[in-house]
């Protein structure tokens, strides 16, 4: 179908007439461009609804820095022995093949708004009517004294995952009954919120596991409460009494700093040694929205939440970690939701696609044990400019062990599922 | 499973329930009558497709359209009767799941009969 051919089709269907911007789609012009830079949860999801949606109607271009992607969600299984690494790493192959999206493997450095125009690392160029940004999140390392990029390799974050959680997991598999492991977790806000719990759980399975009844983790905690508190308490006790020791702000007075040589982190009320330590420090949206100018003085990027196109450019959307999302927590699962609306308004404003009212959905789960998950989500809605949820559950404290099956099993069955969806 | 037959009792036999209705109201029997008039009123609203897909890419999160086995069912194929009236059980607590509770609590019925009409055509 030509282009112009498809517009009144779009019409005849009765599909809303009037996009944002000048109409890109006139006869005699090439496609329009959509360029997303980010092949994880939230770009790879965008690319492939753009491209599915559009149905051949504008060019996709992929641009991920990465062969291949490695989950964060699930890595936290991945280092309890639940799953292993090739389960969590994913191609692009689907995409390119079966949804004509080209995939660029390379660097974005900069954006050029004014021209439309990205760089990458090796001198190439590429244009785009609409931007779609999904770079997920930059580890702040200097916001923790005495930690830096080569710190982490002797005291991984692994909050990158790939090489990092490779990394963890060799270190961790190498500990011997008695040795002990001390965790830095992370400040407001941060990928993830029940990240670094689950992670503690699965620490301590690995160790039960292996029969190492005399290893402990400790957690250092800039923040006061931490999501799903009261479960992960409760399922500590339950499957690893004695193992998993949380200190507050309130305790510890404050992290002064780590030596990673070492091994100790220095609070102001103790100095706390461990054979291993996990440090993960505060967390700010990805390089190039920063070079972009897209970023406020928090470090994310603010978005109109109808849309998710940013505050600062209506040719440029911005998803997942980096962009701040109202009541949406800073999740895998929150980043391919909001793809889907990025990818209808793009749609909307480059071949006039219909849209419709923004809803967004979220459910973050989290292996404490063995067959025991729990779960919290929500629907979300835009309400008054902010995304805010209409509906929300959590699991429930003393929940039975086959609601807890279930809740586990679900999570295996969603990973599956948002996979497929994510890169097709 | 068990509820289900018995609700899909009630949406076919609606006026043998609406004289129960009319005599003995346990609580149990009204929220049926309430649930059968419901979903019949969705199934007579004509739905749009286009919104119905609109909203289902917010379900592909969890439900894929193939090689599904495990604890979320696939719902692709389902009939629009069995999937308006899934939906408003999950609304109205008479299945369980906290997820689906919660999702189709913030559905209204137009959201509802749209979803019905779009997974019932793939
Ligand atoms: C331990 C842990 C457990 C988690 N568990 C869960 C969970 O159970 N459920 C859940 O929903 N979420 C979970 N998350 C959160 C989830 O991983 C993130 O929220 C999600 O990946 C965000 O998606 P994104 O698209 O914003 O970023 P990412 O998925 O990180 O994708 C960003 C991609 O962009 C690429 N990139 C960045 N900049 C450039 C550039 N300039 N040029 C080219 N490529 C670039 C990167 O290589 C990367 O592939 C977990 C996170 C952690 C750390
Ligand atoms: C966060 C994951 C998740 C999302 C998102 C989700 N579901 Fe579900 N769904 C489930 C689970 C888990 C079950 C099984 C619940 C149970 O056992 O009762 C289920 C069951 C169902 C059922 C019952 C199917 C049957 O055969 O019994 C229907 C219908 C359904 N979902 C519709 C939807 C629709 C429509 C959406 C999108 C608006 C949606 N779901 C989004 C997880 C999800």
């Amino acid at each position: 179908m030509s282009n112009f051919s498809r517009r009144q089709f779009a019409k005849a269907i009765g599909l809303s007439a009037a996009a944002i911007s000048a109409p890109i789609n006139v006869i005699g012009q090439a496609k329009p461009k959509v360029v997303v830079v980010g092949g994880g949860a939230g770009g790879a999801t965008a690319a492939r609804y753009t491209a599915l949606n559009s149905q051949g109607a504008v060019d996709v271009t992929l641009v991920e820095n990465s062969k291949t992607y490695t989950s964060c969600f699930f890595s936290n299984l991945y280092l309890g022995g639940v799953r292993d690494f090739n389960s969590i790493t994913h191609k692009f192959d689907s995409l390119a093949k079966n949804y004509n999206i080209n995939v660029v493997h390379g660097l974005a450095k900069t954006v050029n708004r004014a021209a439309r125009t990205i760089q990458l690392a090796d001198g190439s160029e590429l244009d785009y009517d609409r931007l779609i940004l999904s770079p997920g999140i930059d580890i702040v390392f200097d916001s923790i004294s005495g930690y830096s990029k080569e710190a982490a390799e002797i005291a991984p974050h692994a909050w990158q995952a790939g090489p990092q959680t490779q990394l963890l997991k060799a270190k961790l598999d190498a500990l011997k009954n008695g040795d002990n492991v001390v965790m830095v977790a992370p400040p407001n806000p941060y990928r993830c919120p029940p990240g670094p719990y689950e992670r503690v759980s699965m620490m301590a399975h690995l160790f039960k596991s292996k029969g190492m009844m005399d290893s402990t983790i400790t957690i250092i905690d800039p923040k006061p409460k931490f999501s799903k508190q009261g479960l992960f308490i409760e399922g500590w006790q339950k499957h690893y009494p004695g193992m998993i020791e949380w200190i507050s702000p309130d305790i510890h007075g404050g992290i002064v700093g780590v030596d990673v040589t070492a091994g100790t982190v220095e609070t102001d009320f103790d100095t706390f040694e461990g054979t291993l330590l996990n440090i993960i420090p505060k967390q700010q949206a990805g390089a190039i929205v920063h070079q972009a100018e897209l970023v406020n003085e928090s470090g994310y990027c603010e978005i109109d939440s109808d849309s998710m196109r940013s505050v600062l450019d209506e040719n440029i959307f911005i998803l997942g970690d980096a962009c701040i999302a109202g009541a949406m927590p800073k999740s895998g699962f929150s980043a391919n939701s909001q793809a889907k609306i990025a990818s209808m308004h793009v749609l909307g404003d480059l071949i006039n696609r219909k849209t419709f009212p923004a809803r967004y959905a979220n459910t973050c789960w989290s292996m404490i044990g063995t067959n025991d998950g729990v779960k919290v989500g929500a629907s979300y809605e835009s309400v008054d400019g902010e995304i805010a949820s209409t509906s929300t559950f959590i699991s429930q404290a003393g929940e039975d062990s086959d609601t807890r099956q279930t809740t586990f099993e679900e999570s295996l069955n969603w990973y599956d599922s948002i996979t497929k969806d994510i890169f097709g | 499973m068990l509820l289900r037959n018995k609700c899909i009792g009630v949406a076919v036999g609606i006026t043998v329930c609406l004289s129960c209705f009319a005599g003995d109201t346990s609580e149990e029997s009204l929220s049926e009558v309430r649930l059968a008039t419901r979903i019949d009123s969705i199934l007579k609203e004509k739905s749009d497709i286009f919104y119905g897909e609109f909203l289902a890419a917010q379900c592909a999160s969890c439900h894929s359209k193939n090689e599904n086995t495990g604890a979320i069912p696939i719902i692709h194929g389902q009939s629009k009767l069995d999937l308006t009236q899934a939906l408003l059980e999950y609304q109205n607590e008479l299945r369980t799941n906290a997820i689906m509770q919660s999702i189709a609590g913030a559905l209204s019925d137009e959201d509802i009969g749209a979803l019905a009409l779009y997974f019932s055509k793939q």
